[in-house]
């Protein structure tokens, strides 16, 4: 049996399914609103439903074509196919297609509406930061995000997050041009004021909701991937190279900054609410989580 | 002593002076400790050249160390590095005894009005065999941390340096923005 059972973090599962649970019921709650407030609702939720399917579909064309990133042939990367093709025997997938951007920011993404019409995608950055080691434990996250089946799960958690987006800019406008016409009737501006009041905050909590979900299969794409590759250690060095990268952590040996004299004057700058609308959770978090993977498997081989 | 360390953090005006600097890192040794963090029993000065030419700042700083050094009971040597600047070391056994040391002789250089010239001071820490650097920088006031992996990879051990900022922000006034982390490579301690 060569597929591999990446075990379960009951903790990160509870979590997510607290999470699961509260964005449900705030989305009920918005749908009883939405319809409640009368029938042009209903179509305008139709017609949402609608644009997001289409760009649900499309979604790995957009992405590849925003990232500027071209699927590769096994003959052009024989070593990347080498690496995918292992991988997704592991994980039980079926193999996804290639893609390499040409953006020089190390950076690795998965694609596709489902597991058998999937693409994993790394930048030409990402190529010339890691090792190969590095570059199979970041593919074997992209790959876990593949079987997990991530770009269904969070494009179904954010669906009313976006419907409430475009309710708020649509009521926004509304109230702007005094509804529609009626500006004089008070009651339809109440209306149109607690609607827009309403997707305000039906849109920031599910954007909370959302951002906390995608954090969990950040974690569990983590796991998987250390587990598939047997070594989280090689996740971890991948994604402090990342971060150093991305984070500019400064490269210039202190001396000779110095001697520049352009000198200590960025202020630094709060990161609380950042975080909790992150998507992705701090690098330092996940190489803790990956740690304790690490000494989970050594303690698993010994006894 | 933590509760005097939120009295420093507190006061409005400017970055904290260096001697208090010094203070507040030899309360920092407890949570130090706590990450199996151990000093390696030396410190440095790193000390700009510019603008002194010649022997002078040599027989500057000479003078400095052999009017404070003895009294402290602190051994100190005077290096120059590659990148022309001069390195102070300063060896005593008990980490008190270093920041009381570097205190010193910091003090020594602002009494002659070369205050200006000390670009920072270093403490190196060992952890499970990896060296910690501590960079204080009298700049800005602040300690940022290093901890070197490979000069020729340009790799440093970031998630413990994030781990060392956080375990000491409370005791010692450190830098949160890692953009203001700079590396020193090839310190002579």
């Amino acid at each position: 049996m060569i597929q591999r059972d990446i075990g379960k973090d009951t903790q990160l599962s509870i979590r997510m399914f607290i999470t699961v649970l509260l964005l449900g019921l705030v989305y009920a709650g918005f749908l009883y609103f939405l319809f409640s407030l009368g029938a042009n609702m209903a179509i305008m939720l139709v017609f949402a439903i609608i644009i997001v399917g289409i760009q649900f579909y499309f979604s790995d064309k957009m992405i590849l074509a925003s990232m500027r990133a071209k699927v590769v042939s096994e003959a052009e990367q024989p070593k990347l196919h080498g690496i995918v093709t292992r991988l997704s025997l592991i994980a039980g997938i079926q193999k996804p297609k290639i893609a390499i951007s040409e953006i020089q920011v190390p950076n690795a993404f998965a694609a596709g509406r489902s597991t058998t019409k999937a693409t994993v995608a790394v930048t030409a950055g990402l190529l010339a930061v890691l090792n190969d080691r590095e570059l199979e434990a970041v593919l074997a996250h992209e790959i876990i995000h593949i079987k997990n089946r991530d770009v269904v799960v969070m494009t179904i958690a954010s669906f009313f997050s976006v419907v409430a987006s475009t309710l708020m800019s649509f009521f926004f406008w509304m109230s702007l041009f005094g509804g529609m016409g009626r500006s004089r009737n008070s009651s339809a501006g109440n209306y149109v004021m607690i609607a827009y009041m309403a997707s305000i905050v039906v849109w920031l909590i599910s954007l909370l909701l959302v951002s906390a979900l995608s954090r969990y299969r950040e974690y569990s794409a983590d796991r998987g991937a250390a587990i598939i590759t047997g070594n989280p250690n090689d996740l971890v060095t991948a994604l402090t190279r990342i971060s150093s990268t991305v984070q500019r952590v400064p490269k210039d040996d202190l001396r000779k900054v110095e001697k520049m004299n352009a000198f200590f004057i960025i202020p630094a700058v709060g990161d609380g609410i950042v975080k909790l609308f992150a998507s992705h959770p701090p690098v330092l978090k996940r190489i803790e989580k990956l740690q304790q993977i690490q000494q989970d498997l050594m303690g698993g081989w010994s006894s | 002593m933590v509760f005097l360390g939120g009295l420093f953090k507190r006061q409005p005006s400017g970055p904290p002076s260096f001697s208090a600097a010094m203070q507040a890192l030899s309360s920092a040794t407890p949570r130090l400790k706590d990450l199996e963090t151990l000093s390696t029993g030396v410190a440095g000065l790193l000390i700009r050249d510019d603008g002194w030419g010649g022997s002078e700042p040599l027989v500057a700083i000479d003078r400095v160390l052999r009017a404070y050094a003895p009294a402290q009971e602190a051994k100190t040597q005077l290096e120059t590095d590659e990148h022309g600047y001069h390195w102070i070391t300063v060896h005593h056994q008990w980490f008190d005894g270093l920041t009381a040391g570097v205190r010193v002789v910091g003090e020594a250089f602002l009494k002659q009005d070369y205050g200006e010239r000390i670009v920072a001071a270093v403490f190196p820490f060992t952890w499970k065999g990896k060296k910690v650097y501590l960079i204080y920088l009298p700049g800005n006031g602040k300690f940022t941390p290093f901890v070197p992996v490979s000069k020729q990879d340009d790799l440093r051990d970031l998630s413990l340096e994030v781990r060392v900022e956080e375990a000491l922000r409370r005791t010692i006034p450190t830098e949160r923005d890692m953009s203001q982390w700079y590396p020193m490579w090839d310190m002579p301690i």
